[in-house]
């Protein structure tokens, strides 16, 4: 043994056989410690469930909101048609089998026959279930040549919003008796869903004695008889707290060796050797999208900034790999153009025309975003995304123009909430991410998206395509990690 | 002392005496680990404290195979290793130093050693820095290896090394030192 292993050895021993007294004082410090901590784990506890309510209850109103909300409580039912309606509709659809049964009045179109444009169209067209006498319109024609020429194409709306100008639906033909039935099965099926151990013992005198690393000769050793040599490592049985150190020589006992650990803790011998990684977090996202538009006749449209914002659960797959889902609300706003252009002619002693056009100016989605990251570093990540949003609502015009004889004579507008049948209900995004970390809890997270699908389903205006590019930037505090 | 397997029944069911007793009972051993590691009295106070907390916290997966001493030692040293990690200033002085002191003969400093008193080696252990200290601690008495040590404390192996050495050195040159006074 050389000079300086028996110098270690000297202190080993020396440094174990320190006895110091209790002190009262210490205990009252950590009965202290021990009583916060208990508190502050139940708390914890609770926090945790009051947030995870507050934001389940936050999204729920918020999708309530989005789906329901934006209703101004005095509208009026204004259109039949959109597989959403609900009691209202039916009194709607009453009316227009009523005012069909009525109707008496003779319909003609630009080509005096506007059943057949009607029907070559597939349109049913827009129904507003009230109405001022004046503006009654008998005749429902498309007007744009454009529009999609199959049955399914209505651009009908949902049954949200005010409406002024009643254009009452006056079937001539099988098409447009199917719009009412139709309406009537669909909000009625809407409507129908809606021991004893082993002693443990601190003797001096036991059997294995631990060292706490694990390694190879550095184990729970098994310690030598005393020999009188006080440089020997032996075990002290006066000093009841007297521990043997691991050395080289000492071998750990198997059944010390093969004791499993289920968890990585402060007890565990790789505590330091394994990094311990996350398993699961939840983080809040908020942020601003800046959508780079599309292009229709009258220049840019959908062009400029959006909000969105979110809840994320993720889980690690490995210490670099991570999936997530959440929830999420975001618009799409600033668009101007109308998707719909409507005119509808009357022909009488002299012709009334009546335009219509409705543009959605704020489209409002309920999304489910799913992320794959890739940790670059414990600073960095990227990944790539998908977001799949439901429409929930939009606010729109209703513009409609006055003609007679081709001269205007009047003009109304109203703003309305809900969105039209011609609306596309699924806003698909996919997405690259580039994530950094700010603070302990903070994440910048800048995306590129791409929508590969228009968001109207059907537009008879002045709209190429319309799907979205953007770029979004957000803020994501981690709420909790583990 | 023993440690009954009671008593670690009672403390999973967080019952105040027996936390008490358990507190007590392991008292002299924990803070003996900790004022190796800490500073001052204090510190090693605080120390001991945060540990027992997380042995309590931890008793529920205690497993009665291993020796109740060796577990409670692992927690503490652990904890006392997440304090000192989590204190940057102290970990920058740990530089990466690759070359060694020159160790010379320890006979005549292990002869006086042997009759110094546990205080006194305490003692001269709490002049060590920080770091070196702490490496060897890690050990000497805890009997870690260099690797463990490098891990535990972010450092290399060869600065593990060199902090034993400088240890070892300071150590002697301290002995030495006392010697001389009162001689």
């Amino acid at each position: 043994m050389s000079f300086e292993e028996e110098f270690d050895r000297i202190i080993q021993r020396k440094a174990e056989e320190v006895d110091f007294p209790f002190d009262e004082q210490n205990w009252e410090k950590a009965r202290r410690m021990l009583d916060n901590e208990r508190r502050a784990m139940g708390i914890g506890f609770s926090s945790k469930m009051y947030i995870t309510v507050f934001l389940f209850l936050l999204a729920a109103s918020a999708g309530y909101f989005v789906y329901n909300g934006f209703i101004d409580p005095s509208s009026t039912n204004v259109a039949v048609s959109s597989g959403k309606s609900h009691a209202g509709n039916k009194a709607v659809e009453k009316e227009n089998v009523e005012g069909q049964k009525k109707s008496d009045v003779k319909k003609t179109t630009d080509r005096n026959d506007a059943n057949a444009l009607s029907e070559s169209n597939g349109m049913t067209g827009l129904q507003n279930a009230t109405s001022t006498s004046e503006n009654k319109v008998k005749t429902v024609t498309a007007a744009s040549d454009n529009f999609p020429q199959t049955t399914e194409n209505k651009i009908l709306a949902n049954n949200f919003g005010v409406e002024k100008n009643k254009t009452e639906l006056v079937p001539k033909n099988e098409g447009i008796n199917y719009s009412s039935e139709i309406a009537t099965s669909r909000a009625n099926a809407v409507a129908s869903e809606f021991t004893e151990e082993p002693a443990v013992s601190l003797d001096g005198g036991e059997k294995t004695m631990g060292n706490t690393t694990g390694s190879p000769g550095h184990n729970f050793v098994e310690p030598a008889a005393s020999d009188g040599n006080e440089l020997k490592y032996e075990p002290l049985l006066v000093e009841p707290m007297t521990v043997m150190f691991p050395l080289q020589e000492f071998v750990a006992t198997p059944e010390i060796i093969s004791t499993p650990i289920n968890t990585l803790d402060y007890f565990d011998e790789d505590y330091y050797t394994q990094e311990k990684h996350k398993t699961h977090y939840i983080d809040v996202e908020a942020g601003a999208a800046y959508l780079l538009g599309w292009q229709s006749k009258n220049g840019k449209d959908g062009q400029g900034i959006n909000w969105f914002g979110g809840v994320n659960f993720g889980f690690y797959v490995s210490k670099k790999i991570s999936l997530s889902a959440g929830i999420q609300v975001y618009n799409i706003a600033h668009i101007d153009n109308p998707f719909f252009n409507n005119k509808n002619t009357e022909y009488g002693f002299n012709s009334k025309t009546t335009q219509t056009l409705i543009t959605t100016n704020s489209l409002y989605y309920l999304a489910f975003p799913l992320r794959f990251s890739y940790a670059i570093n414990p600073q960095n990540q990227f990944g790539v995304g998908c977001n799949i949003g439901l429409l929930m609502s939009s606010k729109n015009t209703e513009e409609t123009y006055f003609y007679q004889s081709d001269v205007r004579t009047d003009k109304s507008s109203v703003k309305t909430t809900g969105y039209y049948e011609g609306m596309n209900t699924t806003h698909v995004m996919l997405s690259v991410f580039y994530k950094t970390k700010l603070g302990k809890r903070l994440h910048l997270n800048g995306e590129a998206t791409f929508a590969p699908f228009n968001i109207y389903k059907y537009a008879n205006s002045q709209i190429n395509t319309a799907n979205t590019l953007g770029f979004r930037l957000s803020l994501q505090y981690t709420l909790f990690e583990k | 002392m023993n440690i009954q397997p009671q008593l670690i029944a009672l403390c999973i069911k967080q019952d105040r005496k027996a936390e008490y007793d358990l507190y007590k009972l392991t008292y002299s051993y924990l803070m003996s680990i900790c004022l190796r590691y800490s500073k001052d009295k204090d510190t090693a106070s605080e120390v001991l404290n945060m540990g027992y907390l997380k042995i309590l916290k931890s008793i529920n997966t205690y497993k009665p195979e291993v020796p109740f001493k060796a577990w409670i030692r692992r927690i503490m040293v652990n904890t006392l290793i997440d304090e000192y990690r989590k204190n940057k200033r102290e970990r920058e002085k740990v530089v990466y130093v690759e070359e060694y002191f020159d160790s010379s003969n320890f006979s005549e400093v292990n002869e006086v050693m042997s009759k110094f008193s546990c205080t006194q080696i305490y003692a001269e252990i709490e002049k060590l820095p920080e770091a070196t200290k702490k490496v060897f601690n890690l050990f000497v008495i805890d009997g870690y290896s260099h690797k463990e040590i490098a891990l535990m404390l972010e450092i290399s192996e060869g600065t593990s090394k060199w902090h034993l050495n400088a240890a070892r050195q300071k150590l002697k040159e301290q002995i030495e030192n006392n010697l001389l006074i009162k001689i």
